[in-house]
């Protein structure tokens, strides 16, 4: 379809990054790690306990073993 | 450059140290030498006379024994009469003994101050062996500490160097994360749109207005 072109451009850049070095991650439902993620609110959730990543506004890129940026999470707190 | 400098220095204290063992040791050995021929001469010229005064001072105990062993028998005073007669001799005996003695020991007075000088001169090159011996360690140790410390600066630049070249792009990738987050954002923006039904609008919306063109006498070409 029309936007098919656009997810292409983006998936071979992200190629070229990882050709570099560069990785990006999501970490959904991941242990939030205050060094790799960035909580940018915290929310009240069932299913999932606290502490938690439940929603990944914008995912985290990493270079090498360093972080470059932090993905901005919203994690589940404590009722 | 160290490791040359260390090594110059590591030799040239080798050569030193084995030049002034072999004088030393030469010195010592021509010294030891003379000492031992001097003692040699010493005994040769003592060992007869010490054995004459030996001999001596036993024909007269042996003697005065004999006398004694025969007058036994014998009335005591002919023994009262004999003994001062034999001190005498004794006497006389012992004087002539101590003067050899007296030249004797002069001379092994001599050999033993020179021993003395010898053991002394010998105990000062040990110090001074043993004291370049500590300097040589000193040196070796100081320049083994230092050739550790250069590995150890090199290993940490390589590693430095296989890092800044790992990470030497992480200020423009972070500038083309921007690109990458724009990309994300149209997606996201197109992702609820319906392009199917979109097209059949705009083809009905066109054959209306073709329709239309047509009412008023319109055609496209």
């Amino acid at each position: 379809m029309n936007f098919l072109g656009i997810g292409m451009t983006k998936s071979g850049l992200m190629n070229i990054l990882k050709k570099h070095g560069i990785v990006e991650y999501i970490p959904l439902k991941e242990k939030f790690d205050p060094n790799k993620h960035e909580a940018v609110f915290d929310y009240e959730d069932e299913e999932l306990s606290p502490g938690i990543v439940g929603q990944v506004l914008q995912s985290g890129f990493k270079i090498g073993d360093r972080v470059l940026r932090p993905a901005k999470v919203g994690v589940i707190k404590k009722k | 450059m160290m490791k040359k400098f260390s090594q110059e220095l590591t030799k040239k204290y080798t050569n030193l140290n084995q030049k002034l063992i072999k004088n030393f040791s030469t010195s010592l050995v021509t010294k030891i030498n003379r000492n031992i021929k001097g003692v040699s001469q010493f005994n040769h010229t003592i060992n007869p006379s010490s054995v004459s005064i030996y001999s001596k001072i036993s024909r007269g105990f042996f003697s005065s024994d004999s006398k004694n062993n025969k007058e036994k028998p014998e009335e005591e005073e002919a023994k009262k009469a004999n003994k001062p007669e034999e001190e005498k001799t004794k006497t006389e005996d012992k004087k002539k003994t101590d003067k050899k003695l007296e030249e004797s020991s002069d001379e092994e007075q001599s050999t033993k101050d020179q021993l003395k000088e010898l053991k002394k001169m010998y105990d000062d090159q040990i110090k001074a062996s043993e004291t370049l011996k500590k300097k040589f360690e000193d040196l070796r140790k100081a320049y083994l500490e230092n050739v550790q410390e250069t590995e150890q600066i090199k290993v940490r630049y390589d590693r430095e160097i296989a890092l800044t070249k790992d990470y030497a792009i992480t200020k423009f990738s972070k500038d083309i994360l921007e690109v990458c987050d724009n990309f994300d954002r149209a997606l996201n923006s197109l992702n609820g749109i319906e392009f199917d039904k979109l097209a059949e609008q705009e083809k009905v919306d066109t054959h209306k207005v073709f329709l239309e063109g047509k009412k008023h006498n319109l055609t496209i070409k």
